[in-house]
């Protein structure tokens, strides 16, 4: 089928390129730097030749693991860089120097990266070591720090015996005997233990503690203020110092395990407070000592880490394009004999040529004898589809895209959307003003797109600027409906002088006479504020509605005829196009025929009132001959059913049969063709995957005639609900006006804003006027600009597409040393 | 009348959890797992499955441990994703779930403690599903009495620990004796709030549950055999529920040798094949635990792969973890026979899918 691939001289967007197969012959040595730029070249789609061997066996999974542990290496880096307190500029890749990857240079000065990224991994996690330890150890310092002082309120509040008896000689004396009684002195009289915990812990330890001590406990706690790092996980969390008192060091031993064991720590107190304040200034001696270490190494790690972030893009970049040329590479068959690898994929034949200078101008730089060549294959399989678009023409087929990929070389909407799309979106959102807003959003876009591409955008503006043209032909066809409408922010402009004039004595209601003068374009302003106008502007909008979605049907109905001769199905166009066309026209072209001769008659001349269309078939008089032209449609619309119905399956019995009657089957010519095209070294894993993609003709005959019935169903009944779909075209655009009308009249119309006088009605209507503005940017023009924008896509989806579109088709995916989808 | 309503509570969870489920390995995934030659090939491989790149930041030298940690961990965030959305009964069932970890952990802390190992080293191998506040401090009781009262006393477990309070010290054989206690205490518990549930949850748990009750029971039977273990005191570690309760319970008690076992079960058809077979494989005679342990695996793979044949029932979040947790031990069995290189014995792993 390639074979007869429609070429043309010039791109074209009617329908997809023609592609071909080519084969590949890389020398071994000259594999890497081929790749490389046939990744830049982005022309070729690489067939996977290797589809039975699992991905860790390929040729080039060392190469792969080993970029994987570049890649942490890397990543690691980055999560350092991100970090680290206080920011570390990261240059961008723009501006680093650019790191070479083909040449005969390439392979060394890659193992040079290896080796300089190890090193730095080396150095940086010593470092982070150090650094890590130290900071542990001020932390641990500062808590006992915080301990100390914060347990100051515990001890005051608890009033300790034994530190008064010691601050007062007598007394001393006198417990003499009292003391004698302990066999310890003052200072254990009372055992207790400190220690600090996480203040969330806190209730379970004390629990614990009263259970384990059976209640012979004292236990004291206050919460420290400033929050502490958790050792162990690095977070900042909120602590309480507790102490614990008890008798014996049996029962304290078992209280400091079990506060260990809880996470929290004991620190050293003693219940002397001019002890703890010695402890305390030592204590704050050492955290000043830590301090300056930690800074200098801070300071060290921080410059090591700034070298890294002076080249860490130009690292990842280069790991990123070096794993997707070894992806690619193991893509590739190893041909033992020969000393090649045979690479497969499918090109544009467009771009052969290109293809083929590259991978010469490949081997003239290596100096090698041999260089890569090139080599057209011929198959039976299904190319991919690939639409070259332009920066214009890109944002509409990526929307016809997003439906379904079109067959190989089927007609492609996405042509006629440049036009259609656009036009039946203003057709809802038909509004001069609001025309003009969008086409002024879309043209910095369009003015500037250079500059703003080399701009790295955010998620939100993104879609804006990859439909930036969309955009602006959206408002451009607005301005133009608007015109058609006469509408500007919901009131009319007086171009030309109106058809109709107001009788001079009337008051209150008056009915408008004819001047006997036609408007020239668009709508007469005199219908607006006419109290009649939504009905006439209904009917209006109404029978429009019908006749452009009729008309871009039928459009897409003919399509079809380019598909069915594209693909060898002559008889398709009598079975299938031309009574659906037949049936489509007897009824709704009817429709379309009788709107646009009852507005072409003059109803007043003719001296009657102009018929109802609703009851047309029934019994209104509408023009002479009437009643034998519908029932002859009527009866070609019936005829056209069982037609639909029985011919397609009739057609393809027949042929069965007399394919079927010599006993023998014809062999396919395309089939042989490639076998003797084919070389010998072809596996036979080639022809395995040639059948499921050839045309597979074995389907059985019942379901042929199942499909087809569906489809003739179907068909019947989409013409109703379809034309009926296209109403929306008049729903959304009067719902669209009649929101612009009531945004004006509630907010500039009201009569208090525009009869306030004097400073204050001047700033209030400025602030209205803003508000006004505000909300018709915001409400109207993009919140229901993305809605009508959504039914536009819809009617080009489901109502136009469903007449001819196949979309059957894999989207071509060239290989390209950048990727959309990062998932490494 | 539970297919009108569960889906209000629960749908969102079991619709979560059946997507987990199909990202189980499959047979054609473990055969490419089988083929690796390192560890280093098993993490390619894996990375080709539902587990993703969750090894993508672990440094080269990859160990088996290190795997099985990962792939616990992965499996330990999915469980607390479905338990922070549960609400009652589900969140209720939930908790059952995590209980059996928690007697793990709360045996594997005696038995470290009793033979006096690190605590750090013995917490960071407790499962991070049965994690509960007051669970380091079981390291520093040293006899049941105090274990219970210090400790346990306000974990969910303490119901179920009430019965083990008679055992006097702690000594392995003790622990044994507490750690089935407290499976037999909790099985029961778990079965009982399972007929509560009503509807299919019952009929698929009670399924599931008796046949882990059936296999402790047998398990206890074929261990006690030869051990100073009285046959009273085996008799009182038997859950009352499975369905070789009670006769079969009884026999299994006064049980003497493999061949008393053997015939106690023969009651229950599905049972009969784990000895039979065990018998002629050959490995049987002298050990014949190692033979049967494997068939309990393939039997409890199979009722738990059958939960997910019912829809509108909490069955499939506990067959769902028991499912994850015996292909954990598979990757892991994998690794460490690539890492022993016992290729020949790769293969006995069990199958899920």
């Amino acid at each position: 089928m390639p074979g007869d691939a429609v070429f043309t001289e010039y791109p074209t967007l009617f329908c997809s390129e023609a592609m071909i197969l080519v084969r590949v012959y890389i020398p071994t040595e000259q594999a890497h730097d081929t790749v490389v730029n046939l990744g830049m070249l982005r022309v070729i789609q690489f067939v996977d030749l290797n589809r039975n061997v699992s991905p860790f066996q390929r040729s080039f999974v060392g190469e792969l693991r080993r970029l994987d542990q570049m890649k942490r290496i890397v990543r690691n880096f980055a999560s350092q860089i991100a970090k680290d307190k206080g920011p570390i500029s990261v240059r961008s890749l723009g501006t680093s120097p650019p790191f070479v990857i083909t040449g005969a240079l390439a392979r060394q000065r890659f193992d040079e990266l290896e080796i300089t990224l190890r090193e730095h991994d080396a150095r940086l996690s010593r470092m982070t070591t150090n650094y890590e330890s130290l900071s542990t150890r001020l932390d641990e310092l500062l808590e006992i720090r915080s301990a100390i002082i914060e347990s100051t309120v515990l001890f005051s509040r608890l009033e300790i015996r034994p530190s008064f008896d010691e601050s007062s000689a007598p007394l001393l004396q006198q417990d003499d005997h009292e003391n004698q009684l302990y066999p310890t002195d003052t200072h254990t009289a009372v055992d207790f233990i400190a220690g600090t915990i996480d203040r969330q812990r806190f209730p379970t330890l004390e629990r614990l503690l009263w259970r384990l001590l059976r209640g012979n406990l004292h236990i004291a706690h206050t919460s420290i203020r400033e929050p502490l790092v958790d050792a162990a996980t690095g977070q900042t969390i909120l602590k309480d110092v507790f102490i614990v008192f008890s008798h014996g060091s049996g029962l304290l031993s078992r209280a400091r395990k079990a506060t260990e064991s809880m996470g929290g720590s004991i620190v050293p107190l003693d219940l002397d407070e001019n002890k703890r304040m010695r402890a305390l200034h030592a204590i704050n001696g050492r955290i000043e000592e830590l301090q300056a270490v930690l800074h200098s190494t801070a300071s060290t790690r921080r410059s090591e880490l700034a070298i890294i972030a002076d080249s860490i893009r130009t690292w990842e970049d280069v790991i990123f394009r070096e794993k997707l040329v070894h992806k690619a590479l193991n893509l590739f068959r190893y041909d033992r004999r020969r000393k090649t690898l045979v690479a497969e994929g499918w090109c544009p034949r467009r771009d052969v040529s290109r293809a083929r200078d590259t991978l010469r101008a490949v081997g003239e730089t290596a100096c090698s004898l041999v260089s890569p060549f090139l080599h057209e294959l011929v198959t039976t399989k299904q190319p991919p589809t690939f639409h070259r678009t332009n920066k214009f023409t890109g944002g509409f087929q990526s929307i016809m895209d997003a439906y379904d990929t079109a067959s190989y070389q089927e007609v492609n909407p996405g042509l006629f959307a440049v036009i259609t799309f656009p036009f039946l979106f203003a057709v809802m959102f038909g509004d001069i003003g609001h025309g003009v807003i969008l086409a002024l959003m879309a043209l910095p876009l369009v003015l500037y797109e250079d500059k703003i591409a080399e701009l790295t955008l955010d998620d939100t503006v993104t879609p804006f600027f990859h439909g930036r043209y969309v955009i602006l032909l959206m408002g451009i066809f607005s301005i133009y409906t608007g015109f058609i409408y006469n509408d500007i922010f919901s009131k009319t402009l007086h171009i030309f002088s109106s058809g109709w004039i107001a009788p001079s004595n009337g008051s209150g209601f008056v009915e408008l006479v004819r001047n006997g003068r036609v408007y020239p374009f668009g709508l007469d302003p005199a219908w607006h504020g006419a109290d009649n106008a939504l009905v006439f502007l209904n009917s209006l909008k109404m029978k429009m509605a019908i006749v452009i979605g009729v008309a871009h049907m039928t459009f897409a109905l003919c399509l079809q005829i380019w598909n069915h001769l594209r693909f060898n199905r002559r008889t398709d166009i009598y079975t299938q196009f031309l009574p659906q066309m037949l049936f489509f026209q007897s009824i709704f072209g009817y429709l379309c025929v009788c709107i646009l001769y009852k507005w072409s008659v003059d109803w007043n001349a003719a001296g009657r009132s102009p018929p109802s269309l609703l009851n047309m078939l029934i019994n209104t008089r509408f023009y002479p001959g009437q009643g034998f032209v519908q029932v002859t449609l009527l009866v070609i619309a019936f005829a056209c059913v069982p037609w639909m119905l029985c011919a397609k399956p009739f057609l393809i019995w027949w042929e069965r049969r007399k394919v079927n009657g010599p006993s023998y089957s014809v062999l396919d010519s395309n089939q042989s063709h490639v076998d003797a095209n084919d070389e010998e070294e072809v596996p036979e894993q080639e022809d395995s995957d040639a059948v499921p993609d050839g045309v597979g003709e074995d389907k059985g005959f019942d379901d042929v005639l199942i499909h087809n019935a569906i489809h003739t169903i179907e068909f019947c009944l989409s013409c109703v609900s379809h034309t009926a779909s296209y109403l929306r075209l008049w729903a959304l655009s009067l719902a669209h006006s009649m929101l612009s009308a009531v945004l004006w009249d509630l907010t500039i119309g009201r009569q208090s804003v525009a009869s306030a006088g004097g400073i204050t009605g001047t700033i209030a209507r400025a602030v209205v006027i803003l508000g006004w503005f505000g909300i018709t940017v915001g409400g109207l023009v993009m919140t229901e600009g993305l809605s009508t924008f959504l039914h536009a896509m819809r009617l080009h989806w489901v109502e136009a597409n469903d007449k001819h579109f196949e979309g059957r088709g894999k989207p071509f995916r060239p290989f390209q040393l950048a990727s959309d989808d990062d998932d490494y | 009348m539970e297919a009108l309503f569960f889906n209000v509570d629960a749908g969102f969870l079991e619709g979560i959890v059946r997507g987990y489920k199909t990202g189980i390995l499959t047979q054609a995934q473990y055969a490419n797992l089988c083929q690796c030659e390192t560890l280093e090939d098993l993490r390619t491989q894996l990375s080709a499955t539902d587990y993703g790149n969750f090894l993508a930041n672990e440094p080269t030298p990859l160990s088996t441990s290190t795997i099985a940690d990962k792939a616990t961990q992965i499996l330990v965030d999915q469980f607390n994703y479905i338990k922070s959305s549960a609400v009652s009964p589900l969140s209720k069932f939930l908790d059952y779930i995590t209980y059996g970890y928690m007697i793990d952990n709360v045996v594997l802390l005696i038995t470290g403690t009793l033979h006096e190992r690190d605590t750090h080293e013995l917490l960071e191998r407790c499962h991070p599903l049965g994690w509960f506040d007051t669970m380091p401090a079981l390291c520093v009781a040293t006899n049941v009495e105090e274990l219970y009262q210090t400790v346990l006393v306000e974990t969910p477990l303490a119901p179920y620990f009430r019965e083990c309070l008679s055992a006097a010290d702690l000594d392995d054989l003790n622990i044994e004796i507490i750690r089935n206690t407290l499976y037999k205490a909790y099985l029961e518990d778990f079965h009982a709030f399972c007929q509560t549930l009503g509807g299919p949850t019952t009929d698929v748990m009670t399924r599931i549950l008796s046949f882990e009750a059936d296999r402790r029971t047998i398990n206890i039977a074929v261990n006690s055999l030869g051990t100073e273990l009285s046959k009273e005191q085996r008799a009182q570690l038997f859950p009352s529920i499975g369905r070789l309760f009670p006769e079969g319970n009884n026999q299994l008690a006064k049980a003497d040798d493999l061949d008393q076992i053997r015939a106690a079960c023969e009651g229950v058809v599905e049972y009969r094949s784990f000895f039979d077979t065990s018998a002629s494989s050959g490995q049987g005679g002298e050990d014949p635990a190692a033979g049967l342990e494997d068939r309990f695996f393939v039997t409890e793979v199979h009722l738990n792969k059958l939960a997910f044949l019912q829809q509108f029932q909490y069955g499939v979040f506990y067959a769902y973890m028991k499912l994850k947790e015996q292909e954990i031990r598979n990757i892991t069995w994998i690794a460490e026979c690539i890492a022993q290189e016992a290729r020949d014995r790769m293969q006995d792993f069990i199958p899920i899918f």
